[in-house]
């Protein structure tokens, strides 16, 4: 690696420190602060007053928020995201178990939205002011704009309710091993084609419809971006000095319109992340998002602490591998 | 094309006005074929074991993997023998003994017995127990029997399959309330292995074992071929959390699962006409009423209470609100339960309401207050909609009620402190037992205005409270019956709140599914459910 590219590394990993201190410490906070108490709602509403404090003391919720948090810190640098107060369970386990299938989740969502977002955008460039731009920008428009609860819904009633095609919810059907988490990755593992069919057969919808809006999104900027690039002297003298067109377009028009998408691509994933938790929901994919939520319903401080800094170390890792590329697509970031 | 056509047609679906759908339709679909049962619930197990659960989604999972002492019967709150053969109690009530079922093993191979019984209750009843493990709370043992005072003082296996209780006081409903599923018997080997981990690993005795649960992805269990009351028709079962209601519908009417619990109520109907699918209805085992403030200066006489009887139709509430399925409820005790008494309707008669009314020094009515609570419960599937229909109907003789909401986290205890004048109150009884409800919802004990009490009506009678305590320190059951009939009478006559509806309970199975039947419990009895084939 050369000396530029690991200084800006190591720049970004050490500002990731801060970062999740501060989000530790808000989340903390946050949900200390918000009405409603773990306690009442674990035991439901016969409990008696003294069961109630029976069990904030064993929570250790009765005592003040600093001596708290500082446990809860003392915790966190040993490594120890402590257990679920509803289940019981390990966090790091339930964490391990949501955060495969959002990532899976998300990265099929990502290859659908590039392949189709970068294809749809570079067609309205290239026909620009056809009405194959025309097309992309109103396909782009409603991705942006499609409630995604509302397109699951339809897709279902269309798919596996109407056509008998792909899964209603969950991840499969069938039982194999699952040593990864990553069910794709798994079911190839497992040496057989019924259990992969099986696994793309329920990941097909949500990531589809979890696609729509970066998709969107990075039609738009992959049109306005190759705009830019395409009215620039050094396209027109390429054009001029003969090159075929689609090498002109390859080599010097699409890596330099893909700084901008780049960023919207990584930016979108960190979305994907935290903000899948409607697919989840509609197609009952146990993810990350929805651990989340359903923890801050009932109010399960651990698995809600321990899924927002997973969302937050993963975010702030894409933003280094974003700048990272940066650096690939652009040598100029590599000079010092 | 056909996905074309079927956008199209779902485009157009949506903006044309619907009329409702009348005739039957779809086709009865054929049994599958292989003996697998997939299930689909409103969520996940919390846990599987029994006495560290206390939630319905849970212990409908549990029901099938454990056994109870004692047992409800398939579709009734009849008490029946299971890993007890029978139980009786010493003359003064203090002592319960169980004679046990020879020749049970759990599911790891291990022999049930006496001793077994004795370490899975001891371990919720001794905090230091070596069977307590880290981590582990006993909600519903904390519940019914409480922790320090605990009603159960100790047990001892007087020999393998003999156990004895002793109460540290009488417990009129001992035997009804160790039918629950939260009672269940966990193998003691088990327990020891997995320690606090054990929650996902459970062993018990029951007709299904325990295979694989994937956390809010499925849990998998197959048929225990040497289950003590003869092996389950299913060779599988898988449960599946499907938290909305529309996709478990779809999935149901689709054939993707066979049995689905949690439907709504407004697609009943619709449901219910379509031939791939069977539904499933009974009066459930909860009451919804109108609590009125008895130590409200309105509500403190009897006449304006009786008024409000007599001002409410409450068979148009159950067709109305309920498509017909609630039962008008006459008592706060749900139909099903023992201890009814013969009590004669409060009639509808708005003419009759305002005489009262007048009577009673209000000739042109008085304005007040009704609070519903911010979510839907049970008996309450839309509690704003149940708050304006009682405001329009008390509106028409002379009432005028300014409806007021409140959020659930703090609606009973408000309620309970008195701070209302007229709140919507309801209860979903967990034991078959008259006990459950009455002396919680009517007993001069259950007035708190410090903390809030479960009695929300703030209803103080002598003669009631008198027989109510005397039910639950007696053991037999047809003395007991009797008291809560005359408690019962008295309460009717004095009409301290109003009972509205029992609200029903709703499932649907795959109509080629047999043997499975709606428990007043909300539990799930899987044991008897077959394929029907020709």
């Amino acid at each position: 690696m050369e000396a530029p590219v690991k200084q800006v590394l190591l720049t970004r990993l050490g500002q990731i420190v801060p970062v999740l201190f501060g989000i530790s410490l808000l989340v903390f906070l946050m949900l200390r602060l918000i009405p409603g108490d773990p306690v009442k709602i674990m035991l439901g509403e016969r409990a008696s007053p003294a069961e109630v404090e029976h069990l904030r003391q064993e929570l250790g919720l009765d005592r003040s928020l600093p001596v708290q948090y500082l446990g809860y810190a003392g915790q966190l640098l040993q490594g120890d995201l402590g257990r679920s107060i509803l289940r019981n369970t390990r966090v790091s386990e339930d964490l391990g178990r949501a955060f495969p299938a959002t990532i899976e989740l998300a990265c099929a969502a990502m290859v659908i939205a590039v392949v189709i977002g970068v294809g749809l955008g570079s067609l309205a460039a290239v026909k620009r002011n056809t009405w194959w731009d025309s097309l992309c920008g109103t396909l782009s428009l409603l991705g942006v704009s499609m409630p995604i609860f509302w397109l699951g819904l339809v897709l279902l009633l269309i798919f596996p309710a109407g056509l008998g095609w792909f899964a209603f919810s969950g991840r499969t059907d069938l039982s194999f091993p699952h040593p990864t988490g990553f069910y794709v990755i798994d079911a190839l593992w497992s040496g057989s084609w019924t259990n992969l069919l099986d696994v793309l057969n329920h990941l097909m919808l949500p990531a589809v419809t979890l696609s729509t809006v970066p998709m969107a999104m990075i039609a738009r900027m992959t049109r306005s971006a190759l705009i830019d690039v395409l009215s620039q002297d050094y396209i027109r003298l390429a054009r001029a000095k003969g090159l075929p067109w689609l090498r002109v377009w390859w080599r010097h028009a699409v890596p330099n319109a893909m700084i901008p998408v780049v960023t919207v691509i990584g930016l979108q994933f960190g979305y994907l992340l935290g903000g899948a938790v409607l697919t989840e929901s509609v197609f009952e994919w146990p993810g990350l998002g929805k651990l989340v939520v359903e923890a801050v319903r009932t109010r399960d401080y651990p698995v809600v602490q321990g899924g927002i800094l997973l969302i937050a170390i993963t975010f702030c890792l894409i933003n280094v591998l974003v700048d990272l590329l940066y650096a690939w697509l652009d040598p100029r970031v590599k000079q010092p | 094309m056909r996905i074309g056509l079927l956008a199209l047609s779902l485009l157009l679906w949506g903006c044309t006005p619907r009329t409702p759908v009348s005739e039957p339709f779809g086709t009865v679909p054929s049994a599958p074929p292989e003996d697998v049962l997939v299930v689909g619930k409103p969520d996940d197990a919390s846990g599987l074991d029994p006495a560290l659960i206390s939630d319905g989604e849970s212990s409908q999972v549990c029901r099938n993997l454990f056994d109870t002492l004692v047992r409800h019967s398939a579709n009734s709150m009849k008490l029946e023998p299971a890993l007890a053969v029978s139980w009786k109690h010493s003359p003064d009530g203090l002592i319960w003994t169980f004679n046990l079922r020879k020749g049970v093993k759990f599911h790891d191979g291990t022999p049930f017995n006496a001793q077994a019984v004795v370490d899975n209750y001891s371990r919720q009843l001794q905090p230091t127990h070596p069977l307590r493990f880290p981590g582990n709370r006993f909600p519903y043992w904390a519940d019914i029997w409480g922790t320090n005072p605990c009603l159960i003082d100790s047990l001892e296996a007087q020999d393998d399959y003999t156990v004895n209780f002793h109460m540290s006081e009488v417990v009129a409903p001992f035997v009804e309330n160790m039918a629950m599923p939260f009672f269940g018997i966990v193998s003691p080997t088990a327990l020891k292995k997995y320690g606090s981990d054990g929650f996902k690993h459970p062993v018990g005795t029951g007709a299904y074992r325990f295979v694989e649960w994937l956390p809010r992805e499925r849990i998998v269990l197959e048929a225990n071929p040497d289950y003590w009351d003869g092996p389950p028709a299913m060779k599988k079962v898988v449960f599946l959390p499907i938290k909305d209601a529309t996709s478990r519908q779809l999935q149901l009417e689709a054939g993707k699962v066979h049995l689905i619990t949690g439907v709504s109520l407004e697609k009943v109907e619709k449901l219910s006409l379509n031939r791939a699918v069977s539904v499933l209805s009974q009066p459930g085992m909860n009451v919804g009423y109108l609590a009125m403030n008895n130590e409200d200066p309105h509500f403190r006489q009897p006449l304006v209470r009786q008024a409000i009887c007599q001002a409410i139709e409450r068979q148009e509430i159950a067709r109305a609100l309920y498509r017909g399925l609630a039962v008008v409820a006459e008592s706060h005790l749900p139909p099903m339960i023992w201890g009814q008494a013969d009590l004669r309707a409060y009639e509808y008669n708005p003419d009759k309401a305002r005489q009262l009314l007048a009577r009673a020094g209000y000739p042109n009515g008085f304005k007040t207050e009704i609070w519903y609570m911010s979510a839907a419960r049970t008996y309450y599937p839309d509690p704003k909609i149940m708050g304006e229909v009682l405001q329009a109907m008390l509106g028409e003789v002379g009432i005028e009620v300014d409806l007021k909401a409140v959020d659930w986290g703090s609606y009973l205890e408000r309620v309970g402190k008195g701070e209302h004048q007229m709140a919507l109150g309801g209860w979903v009884g967990d034991t078959g037992d008259p006990d459950n409800y009455l002396y919680v919802m009517l007993d001069d004990n259950n007035v708190n205005r410090r903390r809030g009490g479960s009695n929300l009506c703030l209803f103080k009678d002598a003669e009631v409270h008198k027989r109510l305590l005397k039910a639950r320190q007696m053991v037999i059951q047809e003395d007991r019956a009797r008291l809560y009939a005359e408690a019962q009478v008295l309460v009717h006559e004095k009409c301290p709140s109003l009972p509205l509806v029992h609200a029903p309970q709703v499932g649907a199975t795959h109509p080629q599914l047999e043997g499975y039947k709606l428990h007043p419990t909300g539990t799930m009895i899987l044991q008897y459910v077959r394929w029907k084939r020709p």
